[in-house]
């Protein structure tokens, strides 16, 4: 049986890098047209070939996501963009319009065609309608049921594919213009201003809100990879490295868990504590086991915290100094208890007790963002390992 | 342009005599984002009452455990010979073609009915009808009846449907703030000012523009580039205003349906940004 895929989203190259080499098997990303993420930093040609060729080189896939739903002017180059990107080595189009998806289907036949969320595909006979187009996968909408996406799952040859973690629609994808009516942005062409997170004037005393809590889908991994979903997807192409780092790195570990029968109940509570701590909302498992009701939503205007345990990205090492050398994120000082993690996933407890800059001076603080610093550790690290906060010290500064 | 009408009330008779050559009539259980629902007995006495044009609109999003139940109701609906059935979620299509079921249908996708090669595509698949997105441009609207063949339905006025959600948005509300529930509030974005109407069924919640569309500044180049459908909708308007909005259209006079109806013209004008600079 085949292994469940982690897919992950990418805002750009450097985010690309980082979720596949934190362990996801394949990795969704924007181009510069078609795709709903319009202000995302989407990736040009040259970058959009370059991430293929670093998937490729790992024997991971990259899908492009050309799911705007397109005016006719937006037509325009629609047929030589595709060309484009499909030389650059995309594996799969993630596509909303039928008009798109079949030309890609009768044009292409070595690239995939996933269906988009934004179809909220939620029943097995519209989902046969897509797999009959040629569409080899459907992403689920995210009302459904285990019960729902598992009669789905069970429709054979069409891959589905399942949200496990991040941010909410209110609505139904494809069904909520909030945005064009209050921000004129259009939200079914890579505009959306989010309105469903605003909080609306309802009584005098009082706002009306509707938004919705995060998806946190680690405690049931298992049951999606005992019910036959293909793919598990990670939402947030705009999601910092940090988060990106630590939510991926998580769902390998419980993934790899689970398929060597490893995965204990207190390894499971570590992940999902770990994946909480990185969250800037409560988290749900919305409507997997009953339909979403009062205990999902949110009923204040202000619903995000921030999150200040990333401390740095390391991004080199002193052999001189034989100390790691790293990017500041967030304020730290000595006597600061802290976990260094790689991609590959080993974690290495840490007490500050010295910290250097630039210049090799000793320092008791770090509170400059993106001040290069300096932490002693005996062995190099690759590429993209990262600091976070365990446990403040006492408080001298 | 034929005129069709969303009513309210039980008068569909009288406005069909006044000038309507057709109702929508959204079947309940199967049907959104409306305030009147009919069920199959209801269309089978509409059908013996009239030869107008009669739609039916199915267009929830459709769940496993819906689909044996929606396989019958196309099944009655085809034996009423009704004109035309609205709908969004494709596996209407999909049991209408697996089941060869002889019944026009309509794409109803809400706000993704905004390009002629998608309509086309529809049309290939044998949809013969596309209901337009109100958040396009006339120009786009205009540009889209030249390139296709399939016959176009436009929202002329009426409260523009703005979201859907499965949620028990209000439910959730008022049980949260221990609150006695309303199904329908009305509530105003703070700073663009714009005001919804939130409605909840056993369906979920649907968000209504509070500001009433009125396309009666372009009625006539519509009719003119050859858009086969207008619908009018009851809105809250009672009997005696509703017929004087059908007289005003079937005997044109843009002055008294902008009396009644205002002056909000939609995106006529007014392109959707989709990149923020």
């Amino acid at each position: 049986m085949k292994k469940i895929e982690l897919l992950a989203p990418a805002g750009d190259l450097e985010r690309l890098k980082v979720v596949l080499l934190y362990g996801a098997d394949a990795v969704y990303v924007g181009g510069e047209k078609l795709s709903l993420r319009a202000n995302a930093t989407n990736f040009s040609l040259d970058e959009l070939k370059e991430g293929c060729t670093f998937a490729h080189n790992l024997k991971k896939r990259v899908y492009l996501t050309a799911n705007i739903v397109f005016h006719d002017k937006d037509r325009k180059g629609m047929e030589e963009y595709i060309k484009e990107v499909i030389d650059c080595g995309i594996d799969a189009f993630i596509v909303s319009d039928l008009y798109l998806a079949k030309y890609i289907i009768d044009n292409y036949k070595n690239v995939e065609v996933h269906i988009s969320t934004q179809d909220s595909i939620t029943n097995i006979s519209s989902a046969k309608f897509y797999r009959d187009l040629g569409a080899s996968r459907v992403v689920l909408a995210r009302e459904l049921s285990r019960e729902e996406i598992k009669e789905i799952s069970s429709i054979p040859n069409l891959e589905t594919e399942v949200f496990i973690h991040g941010a909410m629609c209110t609505c139904f994808s494809g069904r909520c213009a909030l945005s064009n009516y209050v921000t004129n942005r259009d939200a079914n062409r890579g505009g959306c201003a989010q309105v469903c997170r605003f909080a609306f004037d309802y009584d005098s005393n009082d706002k009306f809100t509707l938004a919705t809590k995060d998806l946190n889908m680690a405690m049931y991994i298992k049951d999606l990879i005992d019910i036959g979903v293909s793919s598990l997807k990670v939402e947030g192409r705009m999601r910092s490295l940090y988060y990106l780092a630590t939510v991926i790195g998580s769902y390998r570990f419980l993934i790899d868990s689970i398929y060597d029968g490893t995965l204990t109940d207190d390894k499971l509570l570590e992940y999902q504590k770990r994946l909480d701590s990185v969250a800037n909302r409560d988290t749900t498992t919305q409507y997997f086991n009953h339909l979403a009701d009062v205990t999902d939503q949110y009923y204040t205007g202000r619903q995000e915290i921030s999150n200040q345990e990333y401390l740095g990205l390391i991004i080199g090492y002193d052999e001189e100094l034989e100390a790691l050398v790293l990017k500041e994120r967030n304020y730290f000082k000595v006597g600061d208890e802290v976990e260094i993690f790689t991609p590959s996933g080993e974690i290495y407890p840490y007490k500050i007790e010295t910290i250097y800059n630039e210049d090799n001076e000793k320092i008791e603080v770090a509170r400059h963002p993106e001040e290069i610093l300096k932490l002693p550790f005996k062995r190099r690290l690759v590429p993209y390992s990262m600091i976070r906060l365990i446990r403040k010290g006492e408080s001298n500064v | 342009m034929k005129l069709l009408g969303v009513i309210r009330d039980n008068n569909y008779l009288e406005y069909l005599d006044n000038g309507l050559e057709g109702i929508i009539l959204p079947l309940e259980t199967f049907s959104v984002d409306y305030f009147k629902y009919y069920s199959i007995s209801d269309i089978r006495e509409c059908r013996k009452s009239t030869d107008k044009l009669l739609y039916v609109v199915i267009n929830k999003m459709i769940f496993n455990n819906e689909l044996d139940n929606l396989l019958t109701v196309l099944k009655d609906l085809e034996t009423l010979k009704i004109d035309g059935i609205f709908f969004y979620d494709l596996a209407v299509l999909n049991l209408v073609r697996e089941n060869n079921l002889s019944i026009n249908l309509i794409y109803n996708g809400t706000h993704m009915v905004t390009n002629s090669d998608t309509i086309n595509l529809y049309y290939d698949l044998g949809v013969k009808g596309a209901y337009l997105s109100n958040e396009i441009t006339k120009d786009e609207v205009l540009n889209i009846k030249s390139n296709t063949k399939s016959d176009l339905f436009i929202l002329l006025l009426g409260n523009p449907v703005v979201a859907m959600s499965r949620r028990s948005l209000l439910t959730s509300y008022f049980t949260n703030k221990n609150k006695s529930k309303d199904d329908l509030i009305t509530i105003k974005e703070p700073k663009s000012g714009q005001e919804f109407i939130v409605k909840e069924d056993s369906n979920g919640t649907t968000f209504f523009f509070n500001k009433r569309l009125n396309l009666s500044n372009v009625y006539e180049e519509l009719v003119d580039c050859g858009i086969n459908y207008g619908i009018i909708e009851q809105g809250d308007y009672n009997s005696g205003e509703y017929k004087e909005l059908i007289n005003a259209f079937v005997n044109f006079s843009k002055l008294k349906i902008d009396e009644l109806a205002g002056y909000n013209r939609g995106f006529l004008y007014r392109e959707t940004i989709y990149k923020v600079k």
